[in-house]
C-alpha cells in the first residue's frame, strides 16, 4: 500500500504541476505508446517467470477457479448496477474501467491510449479505491462473510498488495486461492480492458 | 490494440522461459514500477491540463468511489451467493 501511495503521488504531482504551470504544454507525451508496450512486455515478463507458475497452472481444480469466475462476474454484474442508476457513462466504457480490478497502473493507461484521459481517471481512481477499501474492510469481510471475500474484493490484487492483509485475517489455507486468483485476473485485466473498449 | 496483447503474450512465454534465470522475477518488478511512475506522470500532467476534468474533480472522484464499491460488492455478494448454494448442495 506505501508503493501504491507512492505512485499515486508521482500522479499528483504530474497533475498538480501541469495545472498551475503551463511549461508541460511544451512536452510531447506520445512517447507513451513506447513505454506502455515495454510495460505490458514486462508485466508479461514478471507473471511467466514466477516460480508458481506451473504450481499454479498444475494446482487448477473446480473450486480454484471459482474464484476469479467469481470475481470478474461479480465485477460486471456491480457494474450494471451502477450504470443502470447513472447513466453518464457507456456501459462498455464502465466495464472496461470496471475490468481493471483493482490493478489501475496497467487499466488506466491502456484506458489512456485508447480511450483518451477523461476514462483513465475514473478507472485509476476507482481502482484504487477498490484495493485500498479492499485493505481496510478486510477484517470486516472475513468476519461477517468468510474467507473468500476479501479475495474476489481484491481482485487482482489478491497476489501481491493485498496479499498480506488477506492472509492474516482470512488464514493460510486462502493464500493460494489469492495468488490464484490474482495471477488470473492479471492476465484478463489488458485482454477485458480492450475487448469492452472495443465494443 | 492486439498489438498489446500480442506484446503481453510474448512476455510471458520470455518470462517462462528465463523463471530460472536468477533475478528476472525481481528485476521485472523493478521495471514495472519505474514504468508506471513514467506513466502515471504522464497521465497526471494530461488531467492537469484538461480543464473539463480539473474543474469536476470532485464529482468524478465521487463517482469513482461509487464505481469501486459497486464492484467490489458485486463480487462479495456473488461469492457469498456462490457459498450458500455450495452449502445447500452438500447438505
Amino acid at each position: 500500500m506505501k508503493n501504491s501511495l507512492f505512485l499515486f503521488s508521482v500522479f499528483l504531482i504530474g497533475g498538480v504541476s501541469s495545472y498551475y504551470l503551463s511549461f508541460w504544454d511544451i512536452l510531447d507525451f506520445d512517447l507513451n505508446s513506447l513505454i506502455l508496450g515495454s510495460l505490458m512486455f514486462v508485466v508479461g515478463l514478471h507473471t511467466g517467470s514466477n516460480k508458481d507458475f506451473l504450481k499454479l497452472i498444475r494446482g487448477i481444480d473446480y473450486q480454484l477457479v471459482m474464484f476469479p469466475v467469481i470475481t470478474a462476474f461479480g465485477t460486471f454484474f456491480g457494474i450494471i448496477v451502477y450504470s443502470s442508476i447513472f447513466r453518464d457513462i457507456r456501459l462498455n466504457e464502465l466495464l472496461a474501467v470496471g475490468s481493471g480490478f483493482g490493478y489501475y497502473s496497467l487499466s488506466s493507461m491502456i484506458i489512456a491510449k485508447v480511450s483518451g484521459e477523461s476514462l483513465a481517471l475514473l478507472a485509476l481512481l476507482s481502482n484504487i479505491f477498490r484495493e485500498i477499501m479492499t485493505i481496510i474492510l478486510t477484517p470486516l469481510l472475513v468476519r461477517y462473510t468468510g474467507g473468500m471475500s476479501p479475495i474476489v474484493s481484491a481482485g487482482a490484487t489478491s497476489m501481491d498488495t493485498s496479499l498480506p492483509v488477506i492472509m492474516r485475517y482470512a488464514g493460510q489455507t486462502y493464500v493460494f486461492p489469492a495468488v490464484f486468483n490474482g495471477v488470473v485476473l492479471t492476465l484478463l485485466v489488458p485482454l477485458l480492458v480492450i475487448f469492452f473498449l472495443g465494443l | 490494440m492486439f498489438l498489446i496483447i500480442g506484446i503481453f503474450l510474448i512476455g510471458i512465454a520470455a518470462g517462462y522461459l528465463l523463471r530460472r534465470k536468477a533475478k528476472v522475477h525481481e528485476y521485472s518488478a523493478k521495471l514495472i514500477n519505474i514504468l508506471v511512475f513514467v506513466l502515471l506522470f504522464s497521465l497526471g500532467v494530461s488531467v492537469g491540463n484538461n480543464s473539463s476534468l480539473t474543474d469536476n474533480l470532485v464529482a468524478i472522484g465521487f463517482h469513482a468511489v461509487l464505481i469501486s464499491l459497486f464492484a467490489m460488492g458485486g463480487s462479495i455478494l456473488t461469492g457469498i451467493v456462490y457459498n450458500r448454494m455450495i452449502r445447500k448442495h452438500e447438505e
